[in-house]
């Protein structure tokens, strides 16, 4: 009966926590952008970081840990803790200042990056369930303009919101004592918007606006795996992944309304692709505590189609190394002494060459792991701090420093309690 | 940390973040980073072709101010007016009593002409100005099915007139009324004798016809005739008025009916009892409304036969001046009904640019003929003061050039021109309408190729003006009439 009522409570926890990560999501989805960045005009818009126990951009195909659900590498969910079932939510606040030229504005972005559970499900094999945004369009431009050949302005904004989303299911195998295996099945969804308003400067009620959309939903995969390679107390991990190049299917509908009359209209079925990726990982367990890594990441763009058109996207190689320190032996009493520390770096070219120049984002994160009371879960926070694009060529450089907090929480399943 | 503590946070977390006000900013970084996928042109290359139309069955009664006088002008020739009136019964004209009850006769002295213009006049006042009134000599009646008087009406008149003679018009000082002076000063208070001290035109009429009209008005009186307790049969008596111009005349100008500011005015004196030989008056008002308002009403007529422009070969609704036959100009004119009629032939021509588009802003813009007004004498149409909006506005019209619906603006009403004065270069003043919600119709919906605009005094004033304006439209000149389009053109 009291097992029952544990259960029921779980259960309780677990659905006001997923409604309240819905409800956060889809405030997200509409007021809230992701970003601001310009240059979130360009592919499918600017790339979201998926990451594990969050410094971002942190190396992580060559890690795991039982408590982590490490969704870049399915094949690490193999190495989840057994009885424990992972609830996972994060949130991260972006502060940005652009700079071009000698303009430069502010922006904060509120940014919703990941609702996850998973657990283990079997001996040698995890199972996780992620949501996080794969692309986000987030730019808000307006522009004074003048008329050629008369006396009027116009305004002209451009704004893009929106992005694509993805639903993974995340299934980790161990196969032999030191390989793992795992496949994320991944759902794609989402609605990237881009609007173009005009209207004439000073009064008139006459505005053009040029909404286009492009909604798609469609899944693909990719698959992962760990090496271990034991040397006593250390452990070298090989990483990999591979995805291959999938088109998601979408559907195109622009619209131009002017004086409150729909001027043209046009929908379009098609598809997008997304790329080709290989990464490649390289992490050194020093005993128990300590972890270091370093992941390459290669991803295909510039093969990409969409609507049977060339991208003119670029390929993104992406670096980046992580070190992962748990001060806990076992036996701290201290509070320093409980949290896990975690540093990373790394440097990305992106996947979009702008005015003949790379639009590069390289940072660097710190972040502490701290244990909620009685192993009830864990919450990590992190700082970022990085610099994306350039200011040359008249570009747009984005200094930004993000806080993210990520909440981590377990619930004991499948316990028999013993009763005296 | 507790589990709610850590749910605190995120969401005062995300309260602190949502509460930041950037979207109500604007900003400016990047925009030279995206492309457009549109471009904002201006067009005013547009053909339009104008001419000039005449319409008929302009309304020109039910009016509260006379149009008079004529005016001799350098491009539409020669105009002028027949002010039709019918006189007021207005209580009639009972045979005085005296304090004991009994009758008085009275004698008449002098009927008088009187009014008290408007500041506004077309023309040159310096000139003296002829002044012609005649009785009627038929009723003013309307035709079967009509409801109203028109710029053609004509009614006879008695060949001999009951006033014929000159005077200044001086309209500023004229305009002056008063009413306590009007009447020769209030009861009892100062005695203005015979004297009429006031400002307006006042002006005797001593023909043989005016003087025998007012003997048989007094004896009428003093006979307790039917007509002055009967409206009809004072109608039939009196008949009406028409208040007409010399050839020589040059100003045209309008005065108030009613509020007492037109009128004739009859002198008699009492001959018997406590006001013997005092001097005491009738006022005949010009009807300005009841029953009879329609009676009062201008009649036009333009000779147009030495016009250089040769505007004399408009003669029916039909009729159509291009302007290319008459010097690159179009006319539009108060009274005499001409309009300037546009066709724009190609505005659907813009929908052809890029795979979609939109109109902006639409602004037909037209530039008074050089030297063709001047503020003193010949000024452009009234505007408003502030708004400097002016009562030319559009109608929708076809080949038969009928007035079809006039074309609304945003809230539904008539646009109108506006003015758009340059003090420096009067010579670059113009007038200017938004068309954007019309060309943006004809863009979404089309038109026929016939379909075209009037352009001209408001149809419900036109018959109560002489407002007149002269348009330069020659392909050639800077100054033609253009029709701008601000237009997206979507890539």
């Amino acid at each position: 009966m009291a097992r029952l009522m544990k259960s029921l409570k779980s259960i309780g926890k677990f659905c006001f926590l997923s409604v309240m990560g819905l409800i956060l999501i889809s405030s997200n989805l509409t007021a809230q952008n992701n970003t601001s960045s310009p240059y979130s005009y360009y592919g499918y818009g600017e790339l979201m970081t998926h990451d594990i126990a969050n410094p971002t951009g942190m190396a992580s195909l060559s890690y795991s840990n039982g408590s982590v659900l490490n969704i870049n590498n399915p094949a690490a969910l193999s190495q989840l803790d057994s009885l424990k079932f992972i609830f996972q939510f994060g949130m991260s606040a972006k502060f940005s200042r652009l700079k071009q030229g000698n303009d430069d504005d502010t922006f904060n972005d509120l940014n919703f990056s990941k609702l996850a559970f998973g657990f283990k499900a079997a001996p040698g094999y995890g199972v996780a369930v992620s949501l996080a945004p794969y692309t986000s369009l987030g730019y808000d431009i307006t522009n004074i303009e003048f008329i050629e050949g008369g006396t009027d302005y116009v305004v002209r904004s451009l704004t893009g919101t929106g992005g694509l989303n993805q639903l993974i299911l995340s299934n980790g195998f161990r196969v032999t004592k030191n390989l793992s295996l795992g496949v994320n099945g991944i759902y794609i969804f989402g609605n990237n918007s881009r609007d173009e308003s005009i209207l004439p400067q000073g009064g008139s009620a006459s505005t053009y606006l040029n909404t286009s959309k492009l909604i798609s939903s469609g899944l693909n995969f990719n698959v992962g795996a760990q090496y271990q390679f034991n040397f006593i107390d250390n452990s070298i991990v090989l990483g990999m992944k591979y995805q291959p190049k999938i088109g998601i299917r979408a559907k195109r509908e622009v619209e131009v309304v002017n004086l409150g009359t729909i001027s043209y209209n046009d929908t379009r079925h098609g598809r997008y692709e997304v790329p080709e990726i290989y990464g490649l990982s390289l992490g050194v367990n020093k005993g128990k505590q300590l972890w270091f890594g370093a992941d390459y990441l290669l991803e295909r763009w510039s093969e990409t189609k969409k609507f049977e058109k060339e991208n003119q996207l670029v390929d993104r190689n992406k670096f980046s190394l992580a070190t992962i320190y748990e001060a806990n032996d076992g036996y701290a009493t201290k509070f320093f002494k409980k949290l896990t520390y975690r540093f990373g770096a790394f440097y990305d070219t992106g996947y979009m060459k702008v005015r003949d120049e790379r639009i590069t984002t390289r940072g660097f994160s710190f972040g502490v792991g701290m244990p909620l009371a009685r192993g009830k879960g864990m919450i990590n926070v992190s700082f970022e701090f990085g610099q994306m694009g350039l200011t040359a060529n008249n570009l747009v450089r984005e200094d930004y420093g993000k806080i993210n907090i990520e909440l981590n929480l377990f619930e004991n399943w499948f316990i028999k309690r013993k009763y005296h | 940390m507790r589990t709610n503590h850590v749910l605190l946070l995120l969401l005062a977390l995300s309260l602190f973040i949502s509460c930041n006000s950037n979207n109500f900013e604007e900003h400016k970084i990047g925009d030279n980073l995206i492309d457009e996928n549109s471009e904002v042109v201006l067009i005013d290359s547009l053909t339009i072709k104008s001419s000039t139309v005449i319409m008929d069955s302009l309304v020109t009664s039910g009016f509260k101010k006379s149009i008079l006088g004529r005016y001799q002008d350098e491009f539409l020739g020669d105009v002028k007016t027949e002010f039709y009136g019918v006189l007021d019964f207005s209580g009639g004209f009972k045979k005085p009593t005296s304090s004991e009850g009994a009758d008085i006769n009275i004698e008449f002295d002098s009927l008088v002409f009187m009014a008290y213009p408007d500041t506004l006049y077309f023309g040159d006042t310096l000139q003296p100005q002829r002044i012609i009134i005649n009785q009627l000599s038929e009723e003013i009646e309307l035709p079967d099915n009509e409801l109203a008087y028109y710029a053609h009406s004509k009614f006879d008149y008695n060949e001999n007139p009951l006033l014929d003679t000159e005077f200044f018009l001086k309209p500023v000082k004229q305009s002056k009324y008063n009413q306590v002076i009007d009447n020769h000063g209030a009861e009892g208070e100062i005695d203005y004798s015979e004297k009429y001290y006031g400002k307006g035109i006042f002006i005797k009429m001593e023909n043989a016809d005016a003087i025998a009209l007012g003997k048989e008005i007094v004896d009428s009186v003093n006979t307790e005739s039917e007509i002055f307790n009967n409206v009809n049969q004072w109608h039939k008596f009196i008949k009406g008025l028409v208040i007409r111009p010399g050839d020589e005349n040059t100003v045209m100008w309008q005065a108030p009916i009613g509020e007492g500011k037109l009128k004739l005015r009859l002198y008699y004196h009492e001959t018997d009892y406590e006001d013997a030989g005092k001097q005491k008056f009738h006022d005949f008002q010009i009807v300005a409304d009841g029953p009879d308002e329609q009676k009062s009403f201008t009649n036009y007529s333009s000779d147009r036969s030495s016009t250089p422009q040769g505007l004399d070969r408009l003669i029916k609704q039909e009729d159509e001046l291009d302007s290319e036959q008459t010097d690159h100009l179009t006319f539009i004119q108060g009274g005499v009904g001409l309009y300037t009629k546009i066709n724009i032939p190609y505005i659907e021509n813009l929908k052809r640019l890029g795979i979609a588009g939109g109109v902006l802003k639409a602004e037909l813009i037209m530039y008074p003929k050089n030297d063709s007004f001047d503020d003193e004498l010949f000024p452009l149409p009234t505007a408003d003061k502030f708004s400097r909006l002016t009562s030319l506005i559009l109608y929708n019209t076809n080949e038969d050039n009928e007035f079809r619906s006039f074309i609304p603006g945003v809230n539904n009403t008539a646009i109108a021109f506006r003015v758009n004065d340059n003090l420096q270069n009067k010579d670059e003043t113009f007038y200017s309408v938004d068309l954007t919600s019309y060309v943006n119709s004809v863009v979404v919906s089309g038109k026929e190729y016939e379909d075209a605009i009037l352009i001209g005094i408001q149809r419900e004033v036109v018959g109560n003006t002489y407002d007149r304006l002269i348009i330069e439209d020659d392909p050639d000149s800077d100054y033609r009439m253009k029709l701008k389009v601000t237009y997206v053109i979507q890539r």
